[in-house]
């Protein structure tokens, strides 16, 4: 019946298709033609010039830096120097973490719209319940926290450092500000996102709002909230190792000083050291992740966390397990916790009074001050015409380089696809399996080994081989992009259903014909929202590359810093976050466009 | 009386078009009184509960409470009615991270201040979890007490949920569709439950319910619902064939009545030629 209908329909437009369809045609047309200009925009203002790269100066230096990077610098004097490093990078993030929370999670919850805005809890209310300011402000809070996620962490940091004076305190300031803005976002869609009938049971039996939050959102939400904020941790350390480049303490002080001073074996140790931190704390994250989904009904998720800490050894029984005993251990597991809180707020400078010494507030208040009113000067905003466009330019080529060296790298690190027809028994010889082994497990290094050294270092390395300028940020962005895309690309195709696969490889279909009949797809939606969502992630990155000589507005505002034109600073801000907005909503479009198409 | 409903309408503002789920009910109910409300989905059964239980406002029309009209009522006044009024759901609501005890325990959060709340979710107070345990009790849960809520059945939760109203300590108890997603012999399980509980305090009971056997069992007294208004208000006893057909006519389209745009209709009209 259906189909007859639809019949109707096309008769019933009749001469109308060819036409449209040429309408069709011709628009598809003028957009592709405005994709290329733009593309070919983005590559002229990005300043790309691969031929810099063959050049025979390019190649020496890359040579020379690569053969510099061996051996490490062991020496017991650097080593110290490395371990405390690595310790006040990992004070910051702590700091850092416990201060977002502190900022998040208040913001969160007042800018949640079902607790303040809409929904259930408001269908009941009659007008005179006197509850019209709070909407308001709950709107607010939710477009405070845009701003603070909107400006870079590293820029938050750099003000901090201008504000409170060089060293850790600013770091941990800035970044508790950056991802305190995430958290409360993140925090609050978690609170929306919570089954609401609960929430209507208990506001049907008379609770407050209060007891609402308490009793049916919180403990629905703990979980998620949780595992988002381990994640944010890990987010702040990778931020946190390149504070330093801005002055704002941390590892990335001394890699950053070791780069300048060529000494590049002390580079290759502080590296080792920083992936080795980060690896140490994604097991133990994925490891705490894992055990969140169980435990005793009732508790608190963090609760929970410190008990099944504990307990990893043995299966987690909640009802056979002595009520005593895990009480102790768990006071145990919470002092340790505080403990290093604790101890990282004072290493970062928080006991020695220096937040509330006199001078240091009088210098942040001359400071702000002279951020207003901002500087709206025409020649300084069309000064800023090149630069902006240069970060967009930036973003795009480094992430198109991203998709390139990702979708390279993918298919040889998805394990379903090396690994194909090896569950055959006698298929595959022992070398040929071994073979297959080492391509998988190279591919895999790789990628990690892009991912895990910052962009701000990928710069740094980069200019060693094309110079200052917006090229070496594109090929920082381009190489870094690739590590992390080629990751989530070959998950992807790992977790894509296994069927239609197994179908194709019992038809005896190659690995190749595999990859392009069976997965791409099944995979695709999720690759182009990974990939939209990484090119957003870039322009936020593109803004402060330039801090380190990698070209973009960046460099605009390092530049001001240094001349103290501090009116200047809070225009560039408010252009970066007009930026950032914008990407937000393309994005948001892009992803549902290609998810629909 | 409890309850006075006169021509009480509610309209659910949509895209569109609007969504008139209640057209001028009347209705009367006094204390004690056990009443079964029948109809067909979508009457607008879970609007008028909604309605009994202040947790949305009529539209149009006057709605008194105790003698109080609830549209004049503050921001207090609502929550205390609120907690005078158990509700049980068809989807019991229940928080499914919570034990089952805790569950429980959430039907009081009414009369706790904000301090005893917070106290009471880190250990419970000893009273507190003695009362509880007594209202678990008596609908057969006390040994699950420890248990999650969501990994209960789904008797039991509907069980969870009716201890989780009678801790409300409430003078009126409403229950949408309480077994609606229940066999037939649990179904009339859980229903002699709600009326023994109800009737054992003297309390006033709302159900409604799809099985006509069901109603006619055990209430003393049927409302029909059809298309968001009052089609019939009788002794059990007094229940007639036509009645049922009334509210149960198979060949009418009884869902929501909408409001909708000419073009609408028109459409519909089109497709029909089309076939």
């Amino acid at each position: 019946m259906q189909a007859k209908g639809a019949k109707f329909a096309v008769l019933a437009s009749g001469l109308s298709v060819p036409h449209k369809r040429r309408v069709f045609a011709r628009r598809r047309l003028a957009g592709a033609s405005a994709l290329v200009a733009a593309l070919i925009l983005c590559w002229w203002v990005a300043e790309v010039h691969p031929s810099a790269l063959f050049e025979a100066g390019a190649m020496a230096s890359v040579w020379s830096f690569l053969r510099g990077l061996f051996p490490p610098d062991l020496s017991l004097g650097f080593l110290r120097v490395t371990v405390a490093a690595v310790g006040q990078t990992l004070a910051i993030a702590v700091v850092s973490t416990v201060l977002s929370i502190v900022i998040g999670l208040p913001l969160g919850v007042l800018s949640s719209a079902t607790l303040w805005r809409r929904g259930v809890l408001h269908e009941g209310e009659n007008e005179s319940s006197g509850m019209h300011l709070i909407p308001v402000v709950s709107r607010l809070s939710r477009a405070l926290l845009g701003f603070l996620r909107a400006v870079p962490d590293l820029v938050w940091a750099l003000l901090f450092v201008v504000g409170v004076g060089l060293g850790s305190l600013a770091g941990a300031l800035g970044l508790a500000i950056a991802y305190g803005g995430v958290l409360g976002r993140v925090y609050a869609d978690v609170f929306d996102d919570v089954d609401s009938r609960p929430v209507e049971a208990l506001y049907a039996s008379g609770a407050t709002r209060a007891q609402i939050f308490l009793r049916a959102i919180s403990p629905q939400a703990g979980p998620r909230i949780t595992a988002y904020t381990l994640y944010s941790f890990e987010c702040s350390l990778r931020a946190a190792s390149v504070l330093g480049f801005v002055g704002a303490g941390g590892i990335g002080y001394e890699i950053n000083l070791s780069m300048r001073l060529f000494d590049y074996g002390q580079v290759l140790t502080l590296i080792l050291a920083f992936v080795a931190l980060l690896s140490a704390n994604d097991a133990l994250s994925r490891f705490l992740r894992q055990r969140l989904s169980t435990g005793a009904p009732g508790r608190s998720s963090v609760r929970r966390l410190m008990e099944s800490a504990l307990s990893s050894a043995v299966e987690w029984t909640p009802r056979g397990r002595s009520h005593a005993v895990g009480g102790a251990a768990t006071r145990i597991m919470w002092l340790i916790f505080a403990t290093a809180i604790f101890a990282s707020f004072y290493a970062i400078g928080f006991a020695d009074g220096r937040l509330f010494d006199v001078g240091i507030l009088e210098r942040a208040a001359r400071f702000l001050g002279a951020m207003f009113p901002p500087d709206l000067d025409l020649a300084f905003l069309s000064s800023l015409v090149k630069p902006f466009f240069q970060t967009i330019g930036i973003s795009v080529i480094g992430t198109l380089i991203g998709i390139a060296f990702g979708a390279f790298f993918a298919p040889f690190a998805t394990s379903t696809l090396v690994f194909v027809a090896t569950d055959a028994a006698g298929k595959h010889s022992l070398a040929q399996r071994g073979a297959r082994s080492l391509i998988y497990y190279a591919a895999r290094l790789v990628l990690t080994l892009l991912r895990s050294i910052p962009e701000l270092v990928w710069v740094l390395i980069c200019i060693l081989a094309v110079g200052l300028g917006p090229f070496a940020g594109t090929l920082a962005i381009g190489i870094h992009t690739g590590g992390v895309l080629g990751k989530l690309y070959a998950e992807t195709l790992e977790e894509i259903p296994l069927k239609p696969i197994e179908a194709l490889r019992a038809s005896g279909a190659r690995p190749l014909q595999i990859l392009f009949w069976g997965m791409w797809p099944q995979a695709r939606p999720m690759l182009t929202s990974y990939t939209v969502l990484r090119w957003e992630t870039n322009l936020r990155v593109s803004t402060i590359l330039g801090l380190v000589g990698g070209g973009g507005l960046g460099q605009i505002i390092y530049i001001n810093i240094q001349l103290g034109f501090y009116a200047r600073l809070l225009t560039l801000i408010a252009v970066i976050y007009g930026l950032v907005l914008a990407a937000d909503g393309i994005t948001d479009r892009l992803r549902r466009r290609l998810a629909s198409a | 009386m409890i309850y006075t409903l006169n021509a009480v309408t509610k309209v659910y503002p949509t895209r569109g078009a609007t969504v008139r789920a209640l057209n001028g009910v009347n209705l009367e109910v006094s204390a004690g009184e056990c009443v079964a409300l029948i109809g067909q989905s979508g009457v607008g059964k879970s609007t008028l509960f909604r309605l009994l239980n202040a947790t949305q406002r009529p539209t149009g029309g006057l709605l008194c409470f105790n003698g109080q009209e609830v549209g004049k009522m503050s921001g207090r006044e609502l929550r205390e009615m609120r907690r005078t009024v158990g509700t049980v759901y068809q989807q019991h609501y229940l928080v499914p991270s919570l034990s089952v005890l805790d569950n429980a325990l959430c039907g009081r959060l009414g009369s706790w201040s904000l301090l005893h709340t917070v106290r009471n979710a880190m250990s419970p107070a000893k009273h507190d979890v003695e009362v509880a345990m007594g209202v678990l009790e008596s609908v057969g849960l006390a040994d699950k007490r420890r248990v999650r809520a969501d990994e209960l059945s789904g008797g039991q939760q509907q069980r969870l949920a009716i201890a989780r109203a009678l801790m409300q300590n409430p003078d009126v108890m409403l229950a949408d569709e309480p077994v609606a997603s229940l066999d037939p012999a649990l179904a009339e399980a859980i229903t002699n439950l709600l009326v023994r509980l109800v009737t054992d305090s003297k309390r006033t009971l709302i159900v409604s319910l799809h099985g006509i056997e069901l109603a006619r069992r055990h209430f003393p007294r049927i409302v029909g619902l059809r298309q968001g208004t009052v089609a019939f208000d009788v002794q059990s006893a007094s229940l007639n064939r036509d009645m049922l057909d009334e509210v149960f006519q198979p060949d009418r389209p009884q869902m929501q009545i909408k409001e909708s745009t000419q073009t609408d209709a028109s459409q519909g009209r089109k497709i029909c030629c089309a076939r």
